[in-house]
């Protein structure tokens, strides 16, 4: 049986917890994991670091109230999103009405601040339409990401986001490791959790990326959601849960708790899935949109095509430009196939 | 990039800085504290909405953002102790090595919150 942090025991209350905001106001009942306890290191805030109180405060200093996430102007009809790159600017891309997405690291620099004066320089450098709709999912290299959220305030990073007129925003993704000490987790999913509020707050339709992992974790994001019964689209990070069977059991087992958080409905958007039988899996029990790099990624870098099944053979086409829309509607045919599947099961089509 | 993992160690030679945020301070307004041995009384400084919604008795702590002290309660930031409330706190936690806790002592609507805080 795999060991999840969630299955450790509680140790009890340690030394660091005297003080710790997370443990007066219940979000943590104590280390379960004594090494992870007093770990030490530049690239997380450990219980034993003694100015975490700082960073606590960092993220409560501005008190955001929960706004409307504005997801209900989202119309999202298929069942996957691909991910677009930079290309040839001298040829433009049409995707036609498709719905297509930039990660974070896409639109930032390795200093943390953002790389585009506008949409239109954005839509240049990926080698777009003008009217392409487009969103923007807080994917990101941790490093890059650090940087972006240490600078946010001053450079006013989020409105200059919420000035691109994306589709749709997802809220950061900083991460949430298991083997880090407890107060490193909530102090980033409380980082993720922020940005949503805030992007919110600037009129964005926003969807919050959730990385719960214990079970302290899962009763504050009820509570998370309970205050906002407007969220109906939540985001997950796929990636590295799909190495393995017992892995991806773990981010459907997430999931499955994710939806029981809440009486309502979810819709997921699940990023970094590219495999067709976990994609397939994902659709036919969760309520679920695929984003991945998958299609456009094996066009443009490799020259591949994809065909139904979704395997990829190198393609006879002599631009590799002419590759992009084929192996997106590969991907989009097969999603959209495994979604109506499941629907016709549970005798939802009419 | 972000994810929840369960075995994956993070590499260590390539460790990232986290730092808070770089923000916008503001000045301070000096008003009346009042001591009594290690607790600390005084009024808050520019309160957000949450002090609309306190009671007498509620549980706050404090932290140690520059240039002043953050009083909160779990959902944010209620307001600010005065610089030179912030100094002494700082150097009696620093001293004590604790933290800042205490409770609202008293509410004069809309938002003029008195607390006292204990080290």
């Amino acid at each position: 049986m795999m060991r999840t942090l969630d299955t450790a025991e509680q140790l009890g209350l340690g030394f660091y917890c005297i003080g710790c905001p997370y443990s007066e106001y219940r979000r943590c009942s104590g280390p379960r994991d004594l090494g992870a306890y007093g770990r030490n290191g530049k690239s997380f805030i450990g219980c034993a670091n003694p100015h975490k109180g700082t960073y606590y405060a960092d993220i409560h200093r501005r008190y955001i109230e929960p706004h409307n996430s504005n997801q209900a102007q989202l119309k999202l009809t298929s069942r996957y999103i691909p991910q677009v790159f930079s290309r040839r600017r001298d040829i433009v891309l049409d995707v036609d009405h498709r719905l297509v997405y930039i990660s974070l690291d896409q639109l930032i620099k390795s200093d943390g601040t953002i790389k585009f004066v506008d949409k239109a320089a954005l839509f240049r450098a990926l080698g777009l339409g003008p009217t392409t709709r487009i969103a923007l999912v807080g994917t990101c290299r941790d490093l890059t990401l650090e940087r972006f959220w240490t600078k946010s305030e001053i450079s006013n990073s989020f409105q200059a986001i919420a000035n691109f007129g994306f589709e749709f925003v997802t809220g950061l993704s900083l991460s949430v490791y298991d083997e880090w000490p407890l107060f490193s987790q909530r102090y980033n999913q409380d980082r993720n959790y922020l940005s949503h509020d805030i992007l919110s707050s600037l009129g964005v339709p926003s969807i919050p990326f959730l990385m719960p992992a214990t079970s302290e974790d899962y009763d504050h994001l009820e509570s998370w959601l309970n205050r906002r019964t407007d969220i109906k689209l939540v985001a997950v990070h796929a990636t590295n849960f799909t190495r393995s069977d017992a892995l991806f059991q773990v981010l459907v087992d997430r999931m499955t708790r994710i939806e029981c958080s809440t009486n309502r409905h979810l819709q997921f958007l699940v990023v970094g899935v590219a495999k067709p039988p976990q994609m397939k899996f994902l659709l036919h029990n969760f309520d679920t949109i695929i984003l991945n790099s998958r299609p456009v990624m094996e066009a443009i870098r490799a020259g591949n095509r994809y065909d139904k099944q979704l395997s990829a053979f190198p393609a006879r086409e002599a631009f590799r430009d002419d590759l992009v829309l084929p192996n997106i509607l590969a991907f989009e045919n097969f999603c959209n196939a495994a979604n109506n599947t499941m629907e016709s099961n549970l005798g939802l089509r009419s | 990039m972000g994810q929840s993992r369960t075995h994956k160690r993070r590499p260590s030679n390539n460790e990232i800085e986290v730092l808070p945020r770089i923000g916008v301070e503001t000045g301070a307004v000096v008003s009346n504290i009042t001591a009594v041995e290690d607790c600390i009384q005084f009024l808050l400084q520019d309160c957000t909405l949450l002090a609309e919604t306190l009671n007498v008795g509620d549980t706050i702590f404090g932290d140690f953002a520059q240039p002043r002290v953050a009083i909160m309660d779990s959902r944010g930031v209620i307001g600010y102790a005065p610089t030179y409330v912030s100094k002494e706190l700082l150097r009696k936690a620093r001293s004590k090595g604790r933290s800042i806790t205490g409770t609202i002592t008293n509410l004069h609507p809309p938002r003029s919150v008195e607390v006292e805080v204990c080290l």
